[in-house]
């Protein structure tokens, strides 16, 4: 990086605009639409009103976020559960649209997420495969770095659960494989949803040194977690959510002082 | 709000309670009828209405509620009585979520925290915490109701203001870049560069960042769709591979489920109804109908759920989307070619030749293959917007399946039934491909139509079909992750 590295301004006139943005997010908001089960009036009445039986009922889960990433930022997502979080990454990602509000990416930023579900019927190995190729990877350049993808995740560290299938696998093997596969790419940006909290500290030193790997390939990582220490060690920025509005943005510092303050008076 | 043209209207609509006694159960009691209220007459604006804050008393008397009339003279009340903390609106407003307004009030609003107009009684049943949730998005829309309605009508004088949602975390989330013109004109410049960009969106777009999640051409669409091929023939293949993952005969199910399925027709049809008669091959007749149809049965029925039942996948890694309906096209087509070699087995069975003929099964299956994709894509998004769609296909599919002659000839009923409805039964596609294939396997099957007519409806169907089924499917490409 020959531009300079200063910290992240905050006011409308502290951004520092010599850095490439790498993602920036507009007053956007984010509506679920939830067909759930029937409320309590019933059914025919909902059918004759045709009110509450329409287009189901909805959550207004992301309300006004604005803010800008660039390049070589980790940025640390922290709110109560519930506050956004997960919803403001997979809107970044492109997954869920905006319902108003606009978000701008340099290229495809990728999700990683605890939520990421392959095919829980096949094995770790065809897994790994049709993950890199659903990320857009060539079946020629896969095929080399299947091994590799599996010996960075540890989950043959005791025995071959590789080719076992992957419900077999515990959660925490199951969330390694799921980070071993994002992590084989090179990400623009990435966007971790709680997915460093699953591993056991070896794990979680070698996923961190990934993450620095990333970065400092000009990529920006977003960094979704409830462990403030994780926070505290990979991300320079953070960015505090509750209930779908961002209540503080800045160095980590601070802002993860900040809601560790709110929690403990929450409860 | 029909009811703007009426002047008072904003009146009954701001005014339409009292003080907090009015609405003991507030917004459970709500209704969205309250327009259609007559005003009582305590309700004539009064002088003090007009200190009162209009978003401060909303919600309040429906049909629902126990004696509106009983009430109506609070409504004259002081201003005094209206809430003004959200503490105080707690008590009234259940939807308060767990000690949320306690510790960081500005995110509920300041003043009035029962939202009218979008209450609904059932509401209250909803646990805590989902209420919380899905009333928060309802009060500002009523609120930005409230604030567009008394804007666009005579507020009366004196009346604040009222603030359309509140963002509860301005005062943090101050670096928001929302620059007003004036103080771009007043700010010095030596804070920033001189060309200090007054929004993110000028950063975005001078840096070359694209909106995320927008939908592609058509042209890059496919574009998109040929470079992950790959990945749709890995996903296809395991996805064949996990649907008999935990049997112990595993893939050989491919077979065996087909072959079951015509035991079991040809036991209904063909021995216990015993509709045999006057057909040359029945087993072979039937084998056909029922390996072609089951194609494009199971095609639909997976395709319904390809994209809702894989949200995880979606809502997790960006791909095209069309590539889990294509999919399940190209696993159904795997299946189909082991039925197909069970198919000449069967057939050979039944003591039919072996022609020259048979080839044509090869291009009949390729438009069958074309069909079907379109009808995946439509049938996908379909099921994606409505998934209630995929109690429905099942008996769709039944109804279809006794229409398309696959287990008695159509060429029988046809007689009976006038020119205009015996084109309609011959332009079914389901008909035209099972046909084309028996044309192809047996020597003599009663048709319903030319051989080349049979070529020429099956070209256009798969053409119509492909086309607006891709068109369809496309034009849903960023929604398919809300669910």
């Amino acid at each position: 990086m020959a531009e300079p590295r200063e910290p992240v301004g905050r006011g409308p006139t502290g951004q520092t605009y010599t850095r490439i943005p790498t993602v920036v997010v507009q007053d956007l908001h984010v509506v679920y639409r939830v067909h759930g089960p029937a409320r309590k009036r019933g059914l025919l009445r909902r059918v004759a009103t045709g009110s509450a039986s329409g287009p189901g009922r909805e959550v207004h889960a992301i309300r006004g976020v604005t803010f800008a990433a660039y390049e070589g930022d980790a940025i640390g997502l922290i709110g109560s559960n519930g506050s956004g979080k997960s919803t403001l990454l997979r809107a970044i990602a492109g997954l869920i649209p905006a319902s108003s509000g606009a978000i701008y990416t340099r290229r495809q930023p990728s999700l990683l997420g605890v939520n990421a579900v392959l095919l829980n019927d096949l094995s770790g190995e065809r897994n790994v495969v049709l993950g890199c190729l659903a990320m857009g990877m060539r079946r020629a350049e896969v095929t080399p770095r299947v091994a590799e993808i599996i010996e960075f995740s540890g989950i043959n560290d005791r025995g071959d659960f590789a080719s076992m299938p992957m419900r077999t696998y515990s959660a925490g093997m199951a969330a390694r494989l799921r980070f071993a596969i994002a992590a084989a790419k090179e990400h623009d940006v990435l966007l971790i949803d709680e997915a460093l909290a699953t591993g056991d500290g070896k794990f979680r030193r070698r996923s961190a040194q990934r993450v620095q790997e990333l970065r400092a390939g000009a990529g920006t990582v977003f960094l979704v977690s409830h462990d403030s220490r994780a926070i505290r060690e990979s991300c320079e920025r953070t960015i505090w959510l509750e209930s779908g509005v961002i209540r503080m943005d800045g160095p980590t510092d601070e802002v993860v002082d900040a809601y560790e303050a709110f929690i403990g008076e929450n409860s | 709000m029909a009811r703007r043209a009426d002047e008072g209207s904003s009146w009954r609509w701001f005014g339409d309670s009292g003080g907090p006694g009015d609405t003991p159960d507030g917004p459970g009691a709500h209704e969205p009828t309250v327009p259609l209220r007559e005003p009582p007459p305590a309700w004539q604006p009064t002088p003090t209405r007009g200190d009162v804050p209009p978003q401060a008393a909303p919600s309040d008397a429906t049909p629902t509620h126990a004696a509106p009339t009983g009430d109506r003279p609070l409504m004259g009340q002081p201003p005094a009585s209206v809430p003004s903390s959200p503490g105080s609106g707690g008590e009234s407003v259940p939807f308060a979520p767990f000690g949320q307004p306690a510790p960081y009030p500005p995110i509920t609003p300041p003043v009035d925290s029962s939202p009218s107009g979008v209450w609904r009684p059932d509401a209250d049943s909803a646990p805590q915490e989902t209420r919380a949730e899905s009333s928060q998005p309802e009060w500002s829309q009523a609120e930005l109701a409230q604030a567009e309605s008394s804007q666009s009508e005579s507020a009366p004088s004196g009346v604040p203001e009222p603030h359309p949602a509140p963002n509860p975390a301005d005062a943090e989330t101050a670096m928001i870049p929302r620059v007003a013109y004036y103080e771009t004109a007043i700010l010095p410049k030596v804070v920033d560069k001189p060309e200090a960009p007054p929004t993110l969106l000028d950063l975005a777009i001078r840096y070359g960042l694209k909106p995320a999640g927008t939908r592609p051409s058509v042209r890059e669409y496919l574009g998109q769709l040929w470079s992950y091929r790959e990945f749709i023939a890995a996903y296809a293949n395991g996805r064949a591979i996990a649907q008999y993952g935990n049997t112990r005969l595993g893939r050989l199910w491919q077979v065996l489920g087909p072959l079951m399925n015509a035991g079991v027709y040809f036991l209904v049809f063909g021995v216990i109804l015993d509709l045999r008669r006057g057909m040359d091959n029945f087993v072979g007749y039937l084998t056909v109908g029922i390996f072609i149809f089951a194609y494009t049965q199971q095609v639909v029925q997976q395709s319904a759920a390809s994209i809702s039942g894989q949200l995880g996948l979606v809502r997790a890694i960006q791909f095209p989307r069309a590539s889990l309906p294509i999919a399940s096209v190209l696993m159904q087509l795997q299946t189909s070619l082991i039925a197909m070699v069970v198919l000449g087995v069967v057939v050979l069975g039944t003591r039919e030749p072996m022609r020259p003929d048979w080839i044509w099964l090869l291009p009949a299956l390729a438009l069958q293959t074309v069909f079907n994709t379109g009808l995946a894509l439509g049938v996908a998004r379909l099921g994606a917007e409505f998934p209630d769609i995929r109690q429905v296909i099942p008996h769709v599919m039944r109804i279809w399946f006794y229409a398309s002659g696959v287990f008695y000839s159509v060429d029988f009923i046809l007689a009976n039934l006038p020119e205009a409805v015996g084109n309609v039964v011959r332009a079914n596609p389901m008909l035209i491909y099972i046909e084309l294939a028996r044309y192809s396997l047996l020597e003599n099957p009663p048709l319903a139509s030319t051989f080349t007519e049979l070529w020429i409806m099956g070209f256009l169907w798969a053409l119509v079909a492909a086309l607006f089924g891709f068109l369809y499917f496309w034009r849903g490409e960023p929604e398919y992750g809300r669910g």
